[in-house]
Formats: C-alpha cells, structure tokens, sequence
C-alpha cells in the first residue's frame, strides 16, 4: 500500500494538490465534464441547478458548519432574494442587476434584525426561530399574490440580455452559474482563512474562551448572519432568473431540508462538500430513472446511512484521508521553516501599556454569593507590577470565583477592581481581555479543531484589523498582515516552547502543551496581566520546572502574573507574593516566608492540632 | 364581534391546539428522556393514520381495531427507529442527532408514498357528522375526539409519570441520567419506553385528526412543524408548558386565519414564536435557570 502511495507518479499528484491553487484546476476541470459529456442537453438543468445550490449550501457550512450556529433559515434569504429582484423587474421594470443589489441590501437588514433578535437564545430555540424566518418570508411572499403572484408563481421577469446576447440555453446557465459558484468558493475559502473565519471557528468550539482573548461574540454571529445573507440572496436572484416562474415553494421548508441534507452528505467544514452532497442529492433522482417515486425514501435512507457511518460526509472524509495520510507524504512542516523563525523577535516586553509603579491591580471588597454560599467575601487585595502573585487555599476556598469576578466572567455581588487605576464595574468580559488582562482556565479551553498556530492566531485577533471585506477579497495588505501574524505566533510558541507543534491540531496535543498552548495564547492578546488558573496542574516535575521557568521569563519581561495554584513548591520557587484564602476570605498576605510562618495559614492547611503541636 | 362566530373560531383553534399539544408532548416526552428533538416525529401522526386508514379499508377492521392496531405498530417502528437509528449517534453532537432524524423522517415519508401515493386520504369520522351546537357554534362531533383525546392524553400522562414506578424512573432520567444510573435506573429502556410512548401519543393525535383534515405523505412533518413550535413557545421542559404554548399557537392561528389572512396563517406562528423568544429565550413557562 505504502509502496504505492510512495509511487513518482502518486507523490507528483500529491504534491500538486497540496499546492495552494490546486483547487481552481480541480474546479474547472470537474465543471467542464458535464459540459463535454451531455453538451446541451435538458441534464444541464440540474446541473445548473446544482451549482446555485451548491452556493446555499455553502453558506449554510459558514453559519453551521464553522459557525456552530444551528441556523435554518437560510432559505429565508435565498427566497427574498429571488423575489425582490424578480418582482421589482416583472411589476416596476427596474433592471436586473439593481434589483439584486437592492435585495442584497434588504437580506442585509434582515439578517441583522434576525441576528441580534435571536442573539439570546440558545440551541433548540435559535434552530426553530431561524426555521420561522424562512417560513415566515415564504408564507409572505404566498399570501401576496397582487405583487408576487402568489403561490401559482411570478411571471414577467425578463430575460439576461447583455452585450447583445440573451441568456436561455440551460448550457449557458451552467457557465454562469458555475462562474457565480467559483466566486462563493473562493470567497468562502478566504473568509474561513481570515481573521474573522478564525474568530468564527473560535465561536463555534468555545464562547468563554474566545470572549477571554477579547473578541466580542455577539459582535461575530450577527456578522455571520450577514455575510450568509448575501451568498443566499445573489444566490435566488440567480435561480430565480433560471426558473423564470418561481412559485414560494421553490423555497419552502423541504428545500431547506434538502440542502441542510446536502450539507451533511456532503460534510461540513469542508467548503467543497457543498458541491458533491448537492450533486449526488440531485443526481439520484436522474440516475433512478423509472424509479422516481423512490427518490425521497432513497434520499433519506442515504442521509441516515452517511450519519451512521460516515458522519463527516463524503468531502470530510476524503479531507480526513488527505490530512493524515496523503498531504503528510510531501509537505515539509512549513512553519518550521526557517522563514517564519527569522521574522519575529520573542522577546517583546509585556508593560508598554502600563508602565509606572505601584499596584497594577486592586480588588477592593469583593463578595459573591452563590444561593447559600459565600463564594467570595470582602476580598481586598492588590498585585503589585512586574511582580508574580500566587492564591493558594484549600478547595473551595474561592479562588476561581475571584479570576471569575476579576475578569467580569460573573458580576461581583459588591466591591469592585481596579486595572491600572481603571475601575472594571462597566466592562465586558471581551473589553477587560482588551484593557490588558487575559486569563487561563483551570481546566485548558482551546480550540480544539484548530491547529496551536491558528490558536494563538486567535489571540491575536484585537491587534489585527482586516475586515469582513478584506477577509472575502484578501488584498497584499491583507495577506501581509496574516504573514506578519504568523510569523508573530509562531514567536509566541517558541517562547514557550512548543513551536515544534505549530501544525497539530489543539485536541490531539499532550495536556502539558496544551497548558502552554493556553498561555501562548494569552500572551497574544498582549496583556500587562496574565491570571493563571493551576498553571501546574496534571504536569509532571520536568513539566513544571519547564513552566517556572517560562513564568519567570515572562515577569521579567515585564508581566504580571496573578496565578491560582496548588503545588506548594511552584508557588514558593517563583512568587513574590502570596494571598492565602479560605471560606471565601482572605486569611494571609505576605511574601512566601511570611506565609509559611503564618498561624492562619497553617491551621487552614494543617489543622488546629498540628499548629498547636509545631508551637 | 359575532359572538357565536367567535366561538366557532375558538373551538377551532381549540382543536387544532389540541393536536398540535399532542404532537408537542411527544416532542417533550423524548426530548425530556433524551435531549433529543425528534424531527421524525411528525411522521408517527401520518404513519398513525395511513395505517388506521388501511385497517379500515384493506383488512376491513372496525375502526377501533384498526387504531388501536396502528398505534401499536408505530410504537414498535419508533422503538426500532431509537435502537437502529438515534442510539448509535446519541452520543455524538446535537447537530448529527437533528440530522438524523430529518432524515428519518424523510425515508418516512418516501416510504410512505410508495406505499399509499401522492394523494390525501381520509377516515370517516367517528360520530357521524351532525353538529352539534354550543353558544351558538356547530361543532362537529370528530372535535369532540379530539379533544377528549387531547385531554385523556395530558391525565394519562401525567398519572403514568406521576404515580407509576416507570415514570418516575423516567422523570429520573430527564432529571439527570448519570444519576439515575447510579440509583438502578436502566436508562436505555427508559429512552426506549419514551419513544415508544411518543411514537403511541402521535399515532393517536393523527388517527384523531384525519377525519377532519384528511392525511398526505407529507401531513406528518407540517404538524411536526407546529407541534414544536407550540412547545418552544411554551418552554420545552415543561408538561404544562408544551400544552400551553400548543393551545395558544392553536387559538392564535385559528383568530388570525379568520380576522387578519388565512393566507399568512402559517407566518403568524412564527411570528409569535420569534416575539415570545425575544422576551423570554426558553419560552415563557421555562423554569428559571436552576445555576
């Protein structure tokens, strides 16, 4: 088998694909088949029909598939967008092309009232409510037959004439058609490459965490809705022109059905799944022939099959292949290249943002409680610049419900804390990760499908600026801002010393990395404050000499470092200062040789007993 | 406005609030056990009726028999559909879950194409049809069935879960099944009694149904559509909720389709499902988050 796939010829194909263009030839390739084998024939039609489907069901991978966001109302956007030009054309003679843009413009708006109106609710309820906009759009479109013609279908639009050349053959639908699909993959591939794709991937696997690196998700899903609008609108106001008579039923609830089918059959995350599930569900039924009554059966049966079987679809499956097996075979590791280690230097300096003296943060009477417990209570305290503070106490003594309160994650009950002389009362928890303080999790939340680069590439998400546009149709400023991201998260991993693992996707890192991983990670939303919950937890000795180091490294480059931590001999060995708490309180605060002569501390720790003993 | 029309709008959407609270407790019922949202349980109600239809017609049963045997043989379809089907990915992300069941539900309604056609069919109703006149109203006697089965439906539920070993295990579970493992509960026969229930309570709600509406192929996943949003109006984790929010939905689509367009009646559903989540994400009878 191997010896095969070590084959010249097999490596050259390999290669090819791997190259980062090897998609448009595949592309056009397997556009011009249909076309060579059927000529123009009524076959045409439904392939036709394939590629304006294939641009819906691409959409739906963004929303759903990258996204995480169970959106079902995407054939509201591609039904506005098919009516909106076509009765503006048919009923008022406004020209084509205005009458898409217009619909663009209003799919825009809708999508943005559709987002922020949903933005509350969660799962289930989200999936019906965006199924009620679809529903919602075609039963409106129905229910006015003066203007839409209602449900026998819109007639009077006219024919695409441009240049002298009238658009008709179902031939040439397909190359239009599949010139508007090139587009959407192109753009679709940008977009998921982008800063804002990233941010998106993000979203979809860990809301907390991506707020932590400072990115406002609420922000991001309405975004989302609406770049999925406008693939959805040009979309139906390209199948509106090729049915010519739609009726609302063109793009009721079972043709949504059908390309969230689509979708899956095909396999999400993938882009180009899109095509071959919309391919093969349009297919069958050409290929079954006499048997058409069979189709829906058929259709459903393969879907429970592939869900079965094959949940990552038929592209994600091949992906899986290229990814593991194939690709390994002629990609040297690109980001360990020499190239990426020159550009950036590791040693950047954490307190440009906050110079001066004195405490960097103060935490002036915090209290929270939780039903009947006093989580945190009266908590002041302060942590001095340029210094490393440890919290240590017993379980339950309330030290990750003072890294909640102190980064907003849960709002105090009373007291408040100041950042640099900033009081936090007003700010999100993305805002206080932009003020400068990023925090790590007890137990590491990252990205799991994303690689350790595209990880840290999230972080640096608020110190990148290229915009939805940019990330659709990326210009040489863009791509010089994303090498020049690469390069500068590529440095962040060398610092802590798992740049060998830059390509490994998060989930499949040993645990230790993956702590390290989360700290490179924070450290890309250059902060003046790290909070570190258990830094040392699950690491072996080496590990955690490993991370001392890193940690002492890093105060010395001017960060301050607020750790929450259990191993008594990582705390001593680097803290400067030591906050004991228990029961919600603070008991002790000193330097470690004070705390380890502390009465308090040693009964919290020991017991009454030892403490009267040891006196 | 005309108080006896009034009326018969109200027992209208009464009958349709009935069958869609019917749906709505199945929904509810594995969701509960389960986490599950059925997409494929509308086709119960259809498969409830077409079978119904045949027993009547084919094997010439009366029609008691003929119900109570199709709501048999859609128990046994939705405990085959949970064993084959839902327990192999039930562990698995909720988006494969859904699409499973659409999925499901759409090898249902193939099926049952090739099987009984393209074209609505219809039972007699049970009770003639003199109507019968309340305030004013003519009420034909099949929305009595209705609602009665609507009603018996709700009360033996609500014993069964309440007063029954079985159901209190099953509440158990949908409470916390990690737990209800530890205390002896098979959870897996509970997932399979709750969609052998659900599958029961849909037949029903279709088999009452028909006489009224008649029944297509593809009738099920329409009243599926409904019976959801009913529930998610109400708060899908509650009994009292689902029944409330299915109700409403039906009354609210039966005075719309009179008093604003029979046109949008289908838009209006949504419409109040989107505004009630707007102001109350989980629906309006949700029990408050609980951390």
């Amino acid at each position: 088998m191997s010896g095969v796939l070590d084959s010249a010829i097999v490596l050259g194909i390999i290669r090819f694909l791997a190259g980062r263009h090897a998609w448009m030839v595949l592309f056009l390739v397997a556009a011009v088949i249909p076309m060579v084998l059927l000529g123009n024939s009524y076959l045409m039609s439904s392939f036709a029909i394939i590629a304006i489907f294939s641009i819906v069901v691409l959409s739906l991978d963004l929303v759903m598939g990258y996204g995480g966001l169970p959106n079902f109302g995407v054939n509201g956007f591609f039904a506005l967008g098919a009516y909106v030009m076509g009765v503006l054309a048919a009923k008022l003679g406004i020209p084509l092309a205005l009458g898409a843009g217009i619909a663009v413009l209003l799919n825009l708006g809708v999508a943005f009232l559709i987002g922020v109106a949903t933005l509350r609710m969660k799962h289930y309820y989200f999936a019906v409510a965006s199924l009620g906009l679809g529903v919602i759009v075609v039963q409106v479109i129905g229910g006015l037959p003066d203007q839409t013609g209602g449900w026998s279908g819109l007639t009077g639009i006219p024919k695409v004439s441009a240049l002298g050349y009238t658009l008709s053959s179902d031939l040439a639908f397909y190359v239009v058609s599949c010139a508007a699909l090139f587009i959407s993959l192109a753009a679709g591939r940008n977009l998921v490459g982008s800063r804002f794709g990233r941010a998106i991937q993000a979203i979809s696997t860990d809301e907390l965490a991506t707020e932590a690196v400072g990115i406002f998700v609420a922000e991001h899903k309405v975004k989302l809705f609406m770049v999925t609008s406008v693939f959805g609108s040009l979309a139906g106001s390209l199948y509106v022109l090729f049915l010519r008579v739609p009726t609302p039923a063109n793009f009721d609830v079972p043709v949504l059905v059908e390309m969230t089918l689509m979708l899956f059959l095909g396999g999400q995350r993938t882009l180009w799944g899109a095509i071959i599930g919309s391919g093969v569900m349009r297919l069958l039924p050409e290929v079954m022939g006499g048997f058409h009554d069979f189709t829906t059966a058929l259709q459903g049966l393969t879907l429970i099959l592939i869900l079965l079987f094959l949940p990552k679809g038929l592209a994600g499956k091949a992906e899986e292949v290229w990814k593991d097996r194939l690709r390994p075979r002629v990609v040297v590791d690109r980001y360990a290249s020499a190239q990426a280690r020159n550009g950036h230097d590791a040693s950047q300096r954490f307190d440009g943002r906050t110079p001066g003296e004195g405490p960097l943060l103060e935490a002036t009477g915090l209290s929270k409680r939780f039903g009947g417990v006093q989580a945190v209570s009266e908590l002041t305290f302060s942590v001095p610049r340029r210094k490393i503070k440890a919290i240590i106490g017993p379980n339950g003594a309330g030290k990750t419900t003072a890294f909640n309160l102190l980064t907003k994650v849960i709002t105090p009950d009373d007291g408040y804390a100041c950042f640099n002389g900033i009081s936090l009362k007003a700010y999100k928890p993305h805002e206080v990760s932009r003020m400068g303080i990023v925090r790590t999790f007890q137990t590491p939340r990252l990205f799991s499908t994303m690689s350790a680069l595209e990880n840290v590439k999230v972080g640096l998400h608020t110190h990148l600026k290229a915009g939805i546009i940019n990330a659709l149709v990326p210009l040489a400023a863009t791509r010089r801002e994303e090498h020049d991201a690469e390069e500068r998260a590529y440095a962040l991993l060398e610092l802590t010393g798992i740049a060998p693992r830059a390509a490994t996707i998060a989930d499949k890192l040993p645990f230790g990395e993956r702590r390290l991983l989360e700290i490179a990670r924070g450290l890309a939303v250059q902060p003046s404050l790290i909070l570190l919950d258990e830094p040392a937890a699950g690491l072996n000795e080496t590990e955690k000499d490993r991370l001392s180091e890193l940690l002492l490294r890093l105060r010395d480059a001017g960060l301050t470092l607020l750790l929450v931590e259990h191993d008594m001999r990582v705390v001593m060995n680097i803290a400067d200062e030591v906050l004991v708490m228990n029961y919600g309180q603070k008991i002790a605060d000193g330097t470690p040789a004070e705390i380890q002569r502390n009465d308090a501390v040693l009964k919290a720790y020991l017991g009454e007993d030892t403490v009267y003993a040891a006196n | 406005m005309d108080v006896a029309l009034a009326m018969q709008v109200l027992f209208g959407g009464l009958t349709t609030g009935g069958i869609y609270a019917m749906i709505a407790l199945g929904f509810t019922l594995v969701y509960r056990s389960t986490t599950v949202l059925n997409f494929a349980h509308g086709e119960f109600a259809m498969m409830g009726a077409f079978l119904t239809i045949t027993g009547v017609t084919a094997l010439k049963l009366p029609v008691l028999a003929a119900f109570l045997l199709a709501v048999a043989v859609t128990a046994v379809v939705g405990v085959l559909f949970e064993r084959l089907a839902v327990r192999p990915v039930r562990t698995q992300a909720p988006f494969v879950v859904i699409l499973l069941t659409l999925g499901a539900s759409t090898l249902f309604r193939g099926v049952a194409m090739i099987i009984w056609g393209k074209d609505p069919l219809t039972l007699a109703p049970f009770s003639g049809s003199t109507s019968i006149f309340v305030a004013g109203a003519a009420i034909q006697p099949q929305v009595l069935w209705v609602l009665g089965g609507a009603i018996g439906t709700v009360i033996g539920l609500s014993l069964f879960l309440n007063k029954t070993t079985y159901g209190k295990a099953l509440r158990a579970c949908s409470e916390n099944a990690n737990a209800a493992s530890l205390v002896g509960i098979n959870v897996s026969t509970m997932v399979l009694i709750s969609f052998a229930i659900s599958a029961g309570i849909g037949a029903l709600a279709g088999v009452l149904i028909t006489p009224i509406t008649a029944m297509e192929f593809n009738g099920g996943f329409a009243l599926a559509m409904k019976g959801l949003t009913g529930a998610i109006i109400g708060g899908l984790d509650r009994v009292s909720g689902v029944i409330f929010g299915a109700l409403a939905l039906g009354i609210i689509e039966a005075f719309s389709s009179v008093y604003i367009s029979s046109l949008m009646k289908e838009a209006v559903a949504f419409v109040v499902l989107i505004l009630v989540l707007m102001v109350w994400p989980n629906g309006v009878l949700a029990r408050k988050a609980s951390r």
